[in-house]
Formats: C-alpha cells, structure tokens, sequence
C-alpha cells in the first residue's frame, strides 16, 4: 500500500463543506415539528385586526415564545442529532467547530421567519395605529416603536436556537435545554418591569417589557412606559447571540482556543456596555399614560 | 517499498493510573488484521487511538504518512484516510438510514452532492438497506442498525478501515456478506477488526494480534497462532487431566484444550479459538475454571 500524502483542503472546499453541512441543518431546523407549530402559532396569531389598545406592539410576545423560546428545545434537539450521527462515524475531518458553525447558521430559518413578522408588524402598527392614549408616547416615537419590534420580537427568535446551541454543546444533561426554557419564562415574568427593585437593571434580561398596559383598580386603562432605550437593547441582545455562538464554538477542544477566547471577552464587555446603554438611555424614567396621571 | 498504513511508535495509553495499553510498537500493511483479546485487553483503545479518536499518553501514531499525534492539520489529513466504527453506535432519531449517511458522508467532506449520493446509494447496496433507504434509523432492526453503522466506515476508499467488533449482532449470512466486503477492501488497504469471533478471524484475517491487559502477547499470521495449540488440543469420550478448557462437541466427543489426555483421546486439529485460549492461559497462570475433570460430575453428565 502506498501512502500518498493528502492534499489539504483548500479553504474554497472547506467552505464548501461548512456550506453543504449549514444546508442539511437549515433543512433539519426547518422540518423540526416544534418549529412548525412555531410557525402556526405565528401566522395565527397575526391573522386579523392588532390590538386596538398595543396595535401590533402588543405581538412580540407571539414570535418570542413561538419561535424563541421553541427554538431553543429544536436547536438542543438539533444538537443531539448532530453529535450523535457524528460519534456514529467516530472520527470524520469536518469536526466540532465545522458542525457547531452549520448548527448556528440555521437560525437563519427562525430569523427568516421573525423578519417575516416584523414586515407584517411594522405594516399592522401603521395600518392600526395605536390610540394617542396608548404607546408609544412623551419621548418614545416611531423608533422606539421599530425598536421595540425588533428587540422582542425578532432577536429572541435568534437568541433563543444560540441559548439552545450553547446548552446543547455545553450541557449534557438530556433535560438541560426544557429547564432552560422554564428557568428563562420565570425570569422573564420577574424582570418584566412591575417589580420596582429590579425595573432599571431588568434590560440585562434577554427577554423584557418597555411598556405595556398595566391598569390600576383606579386607572384600569393606565399605560405605563419603562425607561431604557429599545433600541440599545437589540444591541445588547445582538452582541448576546454573538456571544453565544463564541462560546459554543469554544467547546471543540481540539481546534486551538486562544483567539476565540480574546473574542469571547471582547463581546461580552462589548454586551455589558450595551446594556448598561440600554439602561440609562431613552426613556429617563417610567411614565405614565395619560401624562397627566399622577405615580405609576 | 511500500510504507505501511499505519505506524504505532512506543504508543501507551492510561486512563489516570489505570494503563490501557503498554508501550506498543505495531505497524500495520495492507490486508486484514484481526485483534483479539478479552474484555477491557485495551482492544478499543488501541482502535480508538489509531482513529484519533484519542490522543495516546505516549508515542506516536503515523497514518498514510500523516502524524496523527501531530498538528491539528496533520491529524485532520489522517481522518481523511480512515474510517472507523465504533463499538457502540447511537444513531440520531428523526433521520432515515439514506439521511443518516448522507450526513456523515458530508462530515467526511464529500462536498459534490451527485457523487455523495451516488456513493450513500452504493453503501446502502453494499450492506443489502437499499430498501430501507427511506426508514427511520429509529424503526431498524438491531442488525440492519449495525449494518448501516458499518456502511459509512465502509464510504470512498479509506487506507485504513478500522471496525470494533463489526459482526455483533449480525446473522450468519451478513457475517459471511461482510466477510466477502471485507477482504475486497483489504486488497487496497487495510481492515483492522477487533472481535470476539475467532470464527471471523480464521475466515478472513491474514495477520492477527492477541492483546491481554494491554499488551500484545501475539503477533504474527493465523496459521503461526494456530500452529501454537498444535498437539495441545484432543478429541475423546473424556476430557483431558487438568484441561485448561473442554467441552462436548455436537459429535457427542469432547474436545479439550490443554492438560494431559487420556489413553483413550486422540489429537485434533487446532483451530484458532483454542489457540487463543492457550494464549490467555499461559499468561493467566495455573487458573483452570472451565476445567471438567475426569470423573467429576460434569464429566459424568457430558459422557452421558
């Protein structure tokens, strides 16, 4: 037997590999059932007139529970799949860091889909505008609006399959990503902005409220405005989702860390200055609609 | 001349102060080489180093000229000359069989997707799924499981096709099926099978090897180790004096295999599963515990 030394890879057919792997992962995310009740929950949920009180503003919750939120448990699952057709083969040439890269771009599916929404939401919020006794109102606008559309409703549909990537690869504990899932409603409920100790640090939540119809026995139709910038915040969870696909990636140990590491740090600090951005800009401080409404 | 496949230079292995394999030196050319050994002989260690599955605590491991215990680029050129089934294989569960291959064939780089399917396709032929291309991995049988865990160790044209323990679970005439697979790859490359079956080995390996607590206590050609149990092993109406093993044949004679026969034994035909039990029981030492004495109990039922 002759022993003919491989010619490496070229970066071209490197590639080429990664692409092929994204396209079998984007396929697999995109046939999941959980994404595809996803998916239902979505369209139904955006069949007909928006809330007459939050207009479209009043949805974001619909596309993060539905594809954030399942995106993590399909991710997980995509995970598994992945690591154990590859422990099948025993060894291959595409390693951990080849498979981890095609995982996390087949969030481009749940992106496509949020994008999808946030064209109907930004359309539903000017076609059902929302009263002037509603939000947005004083210093938010229309890009507080756009924002806030963004920042709860497309990201989480990104966060959420990266938080279940992370947990897939870091994590094995079979349960780990369903946990997750309820450990992340539970903080969201207590971040949510009602609670006053934890109102201006709650945008280091992945998930929050900037306002909402929070009626009082007096005031049934009070409408309350957080503080905090929404737009600053899709930042913050921007630099979350880059910070999760580093730390995922980082679990190869075989492929050399140093670099990825340095990054990991970089984006996290990157991720603290955003959110404290997203804490002390916009909004100064909660407020109450109609303005002439005295505490909230 | 010929380099070999694959090169084991003073390659240990120990999992914290348990050691796996001792320092071996083994090199490795084209044909099939069987390794036997009994549970926890560090069979599985050794296939999963020269897989680089795993690094080795010591040593170095050379395949089709790339230095697997090198460079990360080195070790990744000595996956693409390899294939490797594990022992025990867990199989993604809403992929079929063709899907399943498919996926791995891309995780070994074949990058053209009309040659990957061609070749899935090939694969699923070779291993007699053709019809099952289209199931659940999760509805196949155990068998027609571990056939398709052997198709992808058996995609493009590996230098070196590492198998642990292949056969289990596979009816005779898959065994015999893979058995034909096999040596038609040996004729290019090399097929390194650990196994329980000294059946398959007889039947296919040219080379076989004997690990025992992680060293290597034989290395040469079937024939040499069978030649070691020659005279050692007899047929008769009783078992021999202090047998290392006998047992009744379906003749209704009694094969033993060591100790001292009897007048009324004869010599029989080693074969390679009493020279391997020979082998064992050299380094084991005086323990017997599959010994019948004559005239015990066990003897009496098996004469009878």
């Amino acid at each position: 037997m002759t022993a003919v030394a491989a010619a490496p890879l070229s970066v071209a057919r490197r590639r080429s590999v990664l692409a092929q792997l994204a396209r079998k992962e984007i396929h697999r995310y995109g046939t999941h059932p959980l994404f595809l009740l996803g998916v239902a929950m979505v369209i139904a949920t955006s069949i007909g007139r928006a809330d007459r009180v939050l207009s479209s503003l009043g949805n974001v919750i619909v596309p993060a529970a539905a594809l954030g939120v399942m995106g993590l448990l399909v991710m997980a699952s995509l995970v598994r799949g992945s690591d154990r057709a590859a422990a099948a083969a025993g060894v291959t040439a595409a390693g951990e860091r080849t498979r981890t890269l095609a995982l996390a771009s087949a969030v481009v599916v749940p992106l496509s889909v949020s994008l999808g929404w946030l064209a109907w939401a930004v359309w539903a919020y000017h076609r059902w505008p929302t009263p002037p006794s509603s939000l947005p109102f004083g210093p938010a606008g229309d890009a507080w609006a756009y924002g806030l559309l963004i920042a709860l409703g497309v990201l989480p549909a990104l966060g959420g399959p990266l938080l279940g990537l992370v947990l897939g690869r870091w994590v094995r504990f079979r349960g780990a990503a369903p946990t997750a899932a309820v450990l992340l409603v539970m903080l969201t409920v207590v971040m949510q902005g009602l609670f006053e100790p934890v109102r201006t640090v709650r945008v280091f939540a992945p998930w929050t409220y900037f306002g909402g119809p929070y009626g009082t026995v007096d005031e049934p139709n009070r409408i309350l405005l957080f503080s905090g910038s929404p737009q600053w915040y899709c930042g913050y969870l921007a630099a979350l989702c880059v910070l999760g696909v580093v730390v995922a990636v980082l679990h190869d140990r075989e492929a050399p860390r140093r670099r990825l590491v340095v990054t990991a740090v970089v984006v996290l600090v990157a991720a603290l200055v955003l959110g404290t951005l997203a804490m002390t800009r916009g909004v100064p401080e909660t407020m109450v609609n109609p303005l002439s409404t005295a505490q909230p | 001349m010929n380099a070999p496949t694959a090169v084991l230079d003073g390659v240990s292995m120990s999992y914290g102060r348990v050691q796996a394999l001792a320092a071996t030196q083994l090199s490795f050319d084209s044909g099939v080489v069987g390794l036997l050994g009994p549970n926890g002989a560090g069979k599985s260690t050794m296939l999963r180093l020269l897989a680089t599955a795993m690094l080795p605590s010591s040593g170095a491991i050379t395949i089709a000229g790339h230095l697997a215990t090198g460079s990360m680029a080195e070790r990744t050129a000595a996956r693409r000359r390899l294939s490797y089934l594990p022992q025990e294989v867990g199989f993604p569960r809403r992929m079929t069989a063709f899907g399943f291959l498919d996926y791995v064939a891309v995780l070994k780089e074949w990058d053209d997707k009309t040659a990957r399917h061609r070749e899935v396709c090939r694969v699923l032929e070779l291993m007699n799924l053709a019809d099952r291309r289209s199931k659940r991995v999760t509805s196949l049988s155990g068998g027609q499981r571990r056939r398709l865990a052997i198709a992808q160790a058996l995609m493009g044209q590996p230098d070196l096709v590492i198998l642990d323990e292949p056969t289990t679970g596979l009816d005779p005439e898959q065994r015999a099926s893979l058995r034909s697979i096999l040596s038609r790859y040996a004729e290019h490359g090399t097929v390194l099978l650990a196994t329980h079956q000294t059946e398959d080995v007889s039947a296919l390996c040219d080379r076989v090897i004997i690990l025992d607590d992680g060293q290597v206590c034989f290395d040469g050609t079937v024939t040499a180790l069978i030649d070691t149990a020659r005279g050692q092993v007899w047929m008769g109406p009783v078992a021999n004096i202090d047998a290392l093993s006998s047992w009744r044949t379906g003749s209704g004679e009694i094969r033993s295999v060591g100790g001292q026969p009897t007048p009324a034994n004869r010599p029989a035909e080693p074969a390679v599963e009493d020279a391997y039990l020979l082998s064992r029981a050299a380094r084991r030492g005086p323990a017997r515990p599959e010994t019948i004495q004559p005239g015990s109990a066990a003897a009496v039922k098996a004469r009878s």
